[in-house]
């Protein structure tokens, strides 16, 4: 079975192109830079150099393929032009969908993210539940398009799964979609958690495993035109950093910090960033999205794909082995 | 307890239309839904049923037709179903010179925007007198009271809508039946419209722009007030009041100055032009 894989560079793709060479696909991977230090380095992946915003590198690199995973997006929450969101993330999945539907693609699952999905009420967000606020930033819009897109190809004939990942964290490449790795690896290094004073509030914190063998799993079984939440726990700021002591063996001190000081404090070394023209990600916009409730539930991916949900204390210690082996600890 | 008359919504798979359903359901009442076939009305009657407690039915029609209308309404009372509200929601809309569409388009548009509403309110009078005080809502836009390049039929049958409610309002109100009409302005609806709001509109116009949600509550609330004319929003209410104080020839500028800035750009899915460039 040849597999093409878009986003190979990026957290979970790399992961993917990795599970996928070890289930015995044949992989192809669209890069933009050969020699990136971020390559998953296998004898059963092939890379073809090329870039979703083009689509006649796209065509060119599925050609042969039998289903495809398109996991590259533009995955900050801000930029500093907000159409590359749009170029990337709308247009690029335009193409390879287009590639997908004229190759005649078997099936093709695409990666979303559950950023999409609003904030939680009194009860966990489902697949179903429409958002009631509107979108809080361009990443959010461009992804929500994307998937509006996916089922537009659906409509055309095209075998497509969409599947949301929340929060990821877990063993893998060090990069921009993977803060919480470095959440984790900071807190245990100066033994120091600073806790929003939205302590209680909820967020889905998903394994990687877990959310590579979702996609699997999806590719699989998914109904074409269906969207699976690939999460995990829903657990508060307080029991996140209560997990990583624990699982850590480390004692952490714990500050409170408020959520207006959390705000001020991203406002300045954004400010101060933007006029030495260098960007962080980190608005005060973010801040206040981040303490927001935002439970999920995953019932749907469990009944109709499988999809299976590691406890988050032991996804924690993996995550916490890997980072005190990996040369970044 | 849910009471025993049903609210009938038009158009009201996605959008606007979508979200009154859900206010309405939020508040108990009883829901008729309609749409065009295949546009996920199922789903949205299940998910409804579920969520809220209130009993949906759901019914698929093309309201392009005037036989549509009838067999409609025709469906309701076969089903033995008492209908206290009307919300004509249903629309066609969309930016195009008037050389790109042909007549049958202009036709189906008119159909849907203006006859509809006017036989599906005709039909359904008598069922709502005898279940008074009763609600039509018709949904107009801020669109119905400017001179709109490019939303000549659009912006025409909205006007229709507005002055069709005022009159019928007066009309109707020994009866007890309370007309009004929404006169919104742009909305995040469609993705297309939202990505075209994020990457294109200007700074006053990305204000004044809603979300349906938002929109649907208060639509609700005005109407359930009895107020006659529903403009959500303090921009569409500014936008109002320039149309009113505002001398011909400024308004025609600045009109078109706002449209022109509005044009597309964007061509995302390749073989089909886009439909929907701006609901003003």
């Amino acid at each position: 079975m040849n597999l093409f894989l878009t986003g190979a560079t990026g957290y979970i793709g790399h992961q993917l192109a990795l599970a996928a060479a070890a289930q015995g696909y044949s992989v192809t991977a669209l890069v933009r830079n050969l020699s990136s230090p971020h390559l998953p380095l296998h004898p059963a992946i092939r890379f073809c150099k090329g870039d979703i915003t083009e689509y006649s590198s796209v065509i060119k690199a599925m050609k042969g393929c039998d289903c495809a995973m398109h996991a590259a997006a533009l995955t900050q929450l801000w930029h500093k032009d907000s159409s590359q969101f749009y170029r990337i993330n709308v247009m690029g999945t335009r193409n390879v969908l287009e590639a997908a539907l004229y190759l005649g693609i078997e099936k093709l699952v695409f990666t979303s993210s559950c950023a999409v999905l609003g904030p939680s009420g009194d009860r966990p967000v489902t697949e179903d539940d429409p958002r009631f606020t509107p979108f809080e930033n361009d990443y959010e819009v461009s992804k929500h398009c994307a998937e509006e897109l996916v089922r537009e190809y659906v409509r055309r004939g095209l075998h497509a799964v969409i599947v949301s990942p929340p929060r990821v964290y877990g063993p893998g490449l060090d990069t921009r979609g993977n803060p919480i790795n470095k959440i984790i690896r900071n807190t245990l290094k100066r033994k120091l958690a600073f806790l929003p004073s939205a302590k209680d509030v909820v967020g889905n914190y998903a394994f990687i495993d877990d959310v590579v063998a979702g996609h699997f799993k999806a590719l699989e079984k998914g109904e074409s035109g269906e969207k699976y939440i690939l999460g995990g726990e829903n657990i508060s700021y307080k029991q996140f950093f209560e997990t990583i002591s624990r699982a850590g063996n480390q004692h952490l001190q714990m500050i409170t910090v408020p959520v207006a000081l959390l705000k001020g404090w991203s406002a300045l070394v954004f400010t101060a960033n933007y006029l030495v023209g260098r960007h962080t990600h980190l608005t005060p916009k973010v801040v206040e999205r981040l303490v927001q409730n935002r439970a999920l539930s995953c019932e749907k991916a469990i009944q109709e794909i499988n999809y299976h949900i590691t406890p988050f204390i032991h996804g924690m210690e993996q995550t916490i082995h890997h980072l005190k082996t990996s040369s970044h600890a | 307890m849910p009471s025993p008359c049903y609210t009938l919504i038009t158009g009201a798979s996605e959008g606007l239309g979508k979200f009154l359903a859900l206010e309405c359901a939020s508040r108990q009442h009883n829901l008729v839904l309609t749409a065009l076939p295949g546009s996920g009305l199922r789903k949205l009657s299940a998910y409804i049923q579920k969520q809220y407690g209130v009993n949906v039915m759901y019914t698929e029609k093309d309201l392009s037709t005037e036989k549509s209308c009838y067999d409609l309404v025709a469906g309701i009372r076969q089903k033995g179903i008492s209908i206290n509200c009307l919300i004509n929601n249903a629309g066609i809309g969309g930016s195009f010179s008037f050389d790109e569409k042909d007549g049958h388009f202009y036709n189906r548009q008119i159909g849907v925007n203006v006859i509809a509403p006017t036989i599906l309110s005709r039909l359904l009078v008598a069922d709502l007198r005898r279940h008074a005080p009763a609600h039509i809502l018709n949904i107009s836009s801020i669109a119905g009271f400017f001179a709109l390049p490019n939303k000549q039929v659009y912006s025409a049958t909205k006007a229709y809508l507005f002055r069709f409610s005022k009159s019928l309002r007066t009309e109707l109100k020994r009866d007890n039946i309370h007309v009004s009409v929404l006169c919104p302005g742009g909305m995040d609806t469609r993705w297309e419209l939202l990505m075209e709001h994020r990457m294109h509109a200007n700074w006053l116009c990305r204000q004044s722009i809603m979300h349906p949600a938002k929109v649907a509550a208060i639509a609700l609330d005005s109407m359930l007030q009895n107020k006659a004319v529903i403009v959500p929003g303090v921009w569409n209410k500014v936008f109002l009041l320039w149309n009113r104080i505002f001398p011909g020839w400024l308004k025609h500028h600045l009109t078109r100055y706002q449209m022109r800035k509005l044009k597309p750009i964007l061509t995302p899915v390749p073989n089909e032009p886009l439909m929907t460039k701006i609901a003003v």
